[in-house]
């Protein structure tokens, strides 16, 4: 007999009510480890996606859509940028890479890239970590795609799988997948709806776009997962994507014949953004011309400039206020459960005045006895902690999948061991602290008053 | 030793300022040679778990604790091993003929748990068992033999036995009997 028998015959007692009191702090701590988790998974997702480029440069209304859209794909931008503007843009400072994208098209849903060779051989998806395949080879070649992971396990596009691209999201306006059929492999192409933002005549019922038969992509690489924007998209190259461009003007021109690389003009050759990194010295990242170049750059006003990082600390910064509102929710959660614990236990007690009047009786102090009841309250706390742990982990993949399903945001759903650590801990001491009030109705109790014959 | 006094006279006050579970307003209570009001807090309640057994009317078991654990409680406050605690609580109980150690005290019957409360007083072999009015809600026959319950349990463990009655029938089996 022990003073842990004690307790456990006590909360075995009052099952409802212990079991209650548990689900009460589980939901609390799941909550909070949920918002915790999908704040640090948030701003790590956002941070991974931007690479290791040091600028942006886009013809968005600002550097932060610049960054959501260039970099996370939250909308087709719609403003491009000409071709000349970017060859005379990579010669305008001592760059590392200078890689031009093209953004605008979708494959179900998935953000398309089109970009050049430099896109996998000179920008990192994570600073020091370049791209690597999980399969195939990266295109070298038109009409030739990549599928970043993501992209992969959700359309189930593998080496050799045949698409046709889609322009625009490809989601219709009630914001459904454009795409009602299922793609095909091998010499069968998969069919997407071609959804043209800006030519309304190829809307077809309530969908924005229609299957755009001509131009046949080929998948040769798959790649392995960077936890970053990029592991959703299919990365083609530019030339690819404005053959299909100029098909357009051409057909509008009266022209029905496939274009060729030589059928391509200035209108046809533009581009949405380009990733910028300068030269750095050996172990920095952060080279001193940085300010400079940006400052030289912001004076042309035709085009935005944005600093990724400092983007997505502007926007932690925005978002952190909001967090901090459900953060304070949660927390209030946490401290009603542990006043559900107080006042399970406080109800209790009318029942155990006996058996803690016959405890004092057999040797036990008026500290042990208060110790007994803060421990019973911690160990409900503990317990709780568990479950909100376990909860946690369940509703973090949820709110992850939420997350990518309607902001296209890939976090990673793991909880932080810190975090995991600092609520149990936080828990427990709060359980514990809602039992000081019983603990002191129980230090109190008169044992002559309550040994004393029922009735 | 029992002590015999009409309903309200203070016969269970007394038991409690003994037990030092009240505080005297004047004098003096010495238990086990030892002023047990001179002690203050933990070292009183170490000194009564101790020293001093107690029996009640309604027996006060713990409910929803087996009755081999009701005994051990009487040992857990003090130096006991919980083995030592197991071993002690089961000679009792078998030697007051309870064989089902593990069942929980309120599915056993009203002698049997008179016999846990029983042996849970005697079990730390104290000095001194009070009982206060253990046979008053029994019927005469019962009530003898649970009397001589506590009383070979006392005389078996060296323990004075310190008993409140106001059943006339108590009164002969008591060598001393004092009036309240």
């Amino acid at each position: 007999m022990t003073d842990w028998t004690i307790i456990l015959r006590s909360l075995q007692a009052r099952k409802f009510s212990t079991l209650t009191t548990i689900v009460t702090v589980a939901v609390a701590v799941a909550m909070m480890l949920v918002l915790v988790t999908m704040r640090e998974a948030g701003k790590k997702a956002f941070e991974r996606g931007c690479g290791d480029m040091h600028l942006l440069v886009s013809a968005d209304a600002s550097p932060l859509s610049s960054v959501l859209n260039g970099v996370f794909y939250a909308n087709p931008p719609r403003r491009p940028l000409p071709w000349a503007r970017f060859e005379a843009l990579k010669t305008s400072a001592p760059w590392a890479y200078a890689v031009p994208i093209q953004q605008g098209d979708s494959f179900k849903g998935q953000p398309v890239l089109a970009t050049n060779a430099d896109f996998f051989l000179k920008f990192k998806p994570n600073p020091n970590e370049p791209w690597q395949l999980a399969d195939g080879r990266f295109f070298n070649t038109d009409f030739e795609v990549v599928v970043g992971a993501d992209a992969a396990r959700t359309t189930g596009l593998r080496v050799g799988s045949k698409v046709y691209l889609t322009h625009g999201t490809g989601m219709s306006r009630e914001g459904i997948p454009a795409d009602p059929e299922p793609e095909g492999h091998d010499d069968h192409a998969d069919h997407a709806d071609h959804d043209h933002d800006h030519d309304a005549k190829h809307v077809e019922g309530d969908h924005s776009g229609h299957v755009h038969r001509d131009f046949v992509y080929t998948v040769v690489g798959v790649l392995k997962p960077t936890g970053g924007s990029h592991d959703r998209a299919l990365i083609t190259n530019l030339e690819s994507t404005w053959i299909i461009h100029a098909k357009e003007r051409l057909e509008k021109a009266g022209r029905h014949e496939k274009p060729t690389p030589a059928d391509l003009t200035d209108e046809d050759r533009k581009i949405t953004g380009v990733y910028l990194r300068l030269i750095t010295r050996e172990g920095s990242d952060t080279p001193a011309n940085l300010p400079a170049v940006f400052d030289s750059l912001r004076r042309d006003t035709s085009v935005t400039v944005a600093a990724p990082f400092d983007e997505i600390r502007t926007l932690d910064v925005i978002v952190g206020n909001v967090n901090r509102v459900f953060i304070a929710v949660a927390g209030a959660v946490m401290l009603s459960s542990g006043i559900a614990i107080m006042l399970a236990l406080y109800n209790s007690m009318e029942q155990r005045r006996r058996q803690i009047a016959v405890l004092r009786v057999l040797g036990a102090s008026k500290p042990r006895i208060f110790g007994l009841v803060v421990t019973e309250s911690a160990i409900i706390g503990l317990l709780g902690a568990a479950a909100g742990i376990a909860l946690g982990f369940a509703g973090a993949i949820v709110a992850a999948a939420v997350m990518k399903d309607k902001l296209q945001l890939l976090l990673d759903p793991s909880i932080p061991p810190r975090a995991l650590v600092a609520v149990a801990l936080a828990t427990v001491l709060l359980a514990a602290a809602a039992g000081v009030v019983p603990a002191f109705a129980a230090y109190r109790t008169s044992v002559a008053r309550n040994l004393r014959p029922i009735g | 030793m029992l002590l015999a006094a009409a309903s309200g006279k203070g016969k269970s006050t007394l038991l409690s300022l003994i037990a030092g579970l009240m505080e005297p307003d004047a004098g003096t209570i010495e238990v086990a040679g030892r002023n047990i009001h001179s002690l203050s807090g933990a070292a009183r309640d170490h000194f009564r778990g101790k020293h001093v057994g107690m029996i009640f009317q309604t027996f006060n078991l713990l409910q929803g604790f087996s009755a081999l654990e009701n005994v051990m409680a009487a040992l857990m406050f003090g130096e006991s091993s919980p083995r030592q605690q197991a071993e002690r609580a089961g000679e009792l109980l078998s030697s007051l003929g309870i064989q089902r150690h593990s069942a929980k005290v309120e599915t056993l019957s009203v002698g049997q748990q008179q016999r846990v409360a029983v042996a849970r007083a005697v079990a730390a072999r104290p000095e001194l068992v009070l009982a206060d009015e253990p046979t008053a809600s029994l019927d005469p026959a019962n009530a003898q033999s649970a009397m001589t319950l506590i009383q070979d349990a006392c005389r078996a463990n060296n323990a004075a036995l310190l008993c409140v009655s106001h059943d006339p029938a108590m009164w002969a089996r008591f060598e001393r009997k004092e009036q309240l």
